[in-house]
């Protein structure tokens, strides 16, 4: 007897997703779930060539953009727009820092999968380059539930030392 | 009178994946509710990280071959479950097979486990005492990397309930459960991931996927998988997809190493958790279910070429 009445094992085709994205939150968003009714103000910190290194140094991971997209928050700490780029997956993520530099939160702000050479392409990733502030990026939308062993978070996990790598190196 | 209700979606890198949680309420509760759940699967990453020299799982593996340990209820719960599957699995599941994960690198050495022995029935070291306490009668090392994430999806979804949120899905990294509304469920094709293939509808229950798609490794010339028997430590067969359905998803969870190791053998391990499962290989799809209308099995697609 099947106990969980609303299953159907369904016998359909698989379908293909070369390209599959998700927007959870724009960047404004993210500043509110992340820093609730606090004050932010835009920060523009261009990294130097040996902050750049150093960040690498401490960090193990490349520097692949010196322009930091940093929003300082009016009670102390910090709001950081960062990207990281693995095998099939490019994630756009938003973290925030305490006064003292430690992690407060971090948040997924859009999730994009592809399989081919896409997400290695400069020109591929160049589409989404500012568009998470204002609209979400419209790719392929529909909601799917995929259960599955998906990619690791190592990449974001990588990310974040980066983040906490620049805290020292530019911020503090 | 109805209060306003919306949807919110988030994700977050938690338990070694990107965990998302939909959920849709009444607008006064539903942020508090996701935070709520975010917040207990970082509870039960912290107590059962293998990672984590502070974790639980971290202090047993130091401390409870000499003495008792008094560990989190939770921590228990999910050892008590799996004592259980163990034993019904005659022992295909087990938390103690973690120095054959080490050695293949798909864990990181702890100090002083790597000649532990991987055996046949291993779990019957660990004695789950009164008072949430652990004891291990022989030196063991205990990963709980095979029902964990489950575990932390069940307790994140009874947050949201708490909350009066009914209609979720809360997806650690294809640990997945569903609220009061059905939702369409796919998973990935075993030899080519990007072939999503939806195998079915889930309401008030919770599915589990094992594949090796993104985890396997070349050892010694041949891939190895992370999931292994306790009789003589060897992998489990290449290139398949084992999904289980079942109440919880710290059970589904378990059981999609049942399956993967046992295949067409686990259906009467399955059946004793009310639980299905669905095998997708090279040959296609099978159900792992005692039940007489799933007996058939079906196709999942051309197209994909196995490598």
């Amino acid at each position: 007897m099947n106990r969980y009445a609303p299953w159907v094992w369904l016998p359909v085709a698989a379908i293909s997703t070369s390209v599959y994205a998700t927007t959870y939150l724009t960047v404004e968003q993210a500043q509110q779930t992340i820093f609730p009714g606090a004050t932010l103000t835009q920060a523009f910190v261009t990294l130097t060539d040996d902050q750049k290194r150093e960040i690498e140094r401490r960090s193990g991971v490349e520097v692949s953009n010196k322009e930091v997209r940093l929003w300082k928050v009016g009670s102390g700490g910090y709001f950081i727009v960062d990207e990281v780029i693995g095998k099939h997956e490019f994630i756009t993520y938003a973290i925030g820092l305490n006064a003292d530099g430690s992690v407060k939160q971090i948040e997924i702000v859009v999730y994009r999968e592809s399989y081919g050479y896409e997400v290695r392409n400069a020109a591929w990733r160049r589409q989404f380059v500012g568009k998470t502030t204002g609209d979400a990026v419209r790719l392929n939308q529909d909601i799917r539930n995929i259960s599955g062993a998906t990619l690791s978070s190592r990449h974001v996990a990588d990310g974040v030392r980066r983040v906490l790598a620049t805290y020292v190196v530019a911020l503090k | 009178m109805l209060s306003p209700s919306s949807s919110l979606r988030r994700a977050r890198p938690l338990l070694g994946t990107l965990v998302e949680i939909k959920a849709t309420g009444a607008d006064q509760v539903l942020s508090a509710a996701v935070d709520a759940a975010f917040a207990e699967i970082e509870r039960v990453q912290r107590l059962m990280s293998f990672h984590d020299p502070n974790s639980d799982v971290s202090l047993l593996n130091r401390c409870a071959y000499k003495r008792a340990i008094k560990i989190n209820p939770r921590t228990w719960a999910v050892l008590a479950r799996a004592r259980e599957i163990a034993k019904v699995s005659g022992g295909a599941f087990d938390v103690t097979v973690a120095p054959r994960l080490v050695k293949w690198g798909f864990l990181p050495a702890a100090d002083g486990a790597a000649n532990l022995e991987v055996k046949q029935d291993g779990y019957r070291r660990i004695e789950l005492l009164e008072d949430c306490a652990v004891r291990f009668r022989e030196p063991a090392q205990l990963d709980l990397g095979g029902i964990a994430k489950g575990y932390a999806v069940d307790r994140a979804a009874r947050a949201l309930e708490e909350h009066g949120i009914r209609d979720y899905v809360v997806n650690a990294g294809g640990d997945l459960r569903v609220g009061a509304t059905a939702e369409a469920i796919h998973v990935r094709h075993p030899a080519c991931p990007q072939q999503l293939i939806p195998v079915g509808m889930l309401r008030t229950a919770a599915i589990a996927t094992s594949a090796d798609y993104f985890t396997r490794k070349k050892i010694g010339g041949r891939y190895v998988h992370a999931i292994v028997a306790p009789s003589g430590g060897r992998p489990a067969k290449q290139r398949a997809s084992v999904s289980v359905v079942a109440a919880e998803c710290m059970t589904a969870d378990a059981l999609t190493k049942v399956a993967a190791l046992l295949r067409e053998r686990a259906v009467s391990v399955l059946a004793r958790f009310d639980a299905e499962g669905i095998l997708i290989d090279r040959r296609g799809a099978r159900l792992l279910s005692s039940s007489a209308r799933s007996t058939s099995s079906f196709g999942v697609g051309a197209g994909c070429a196995l490598p």
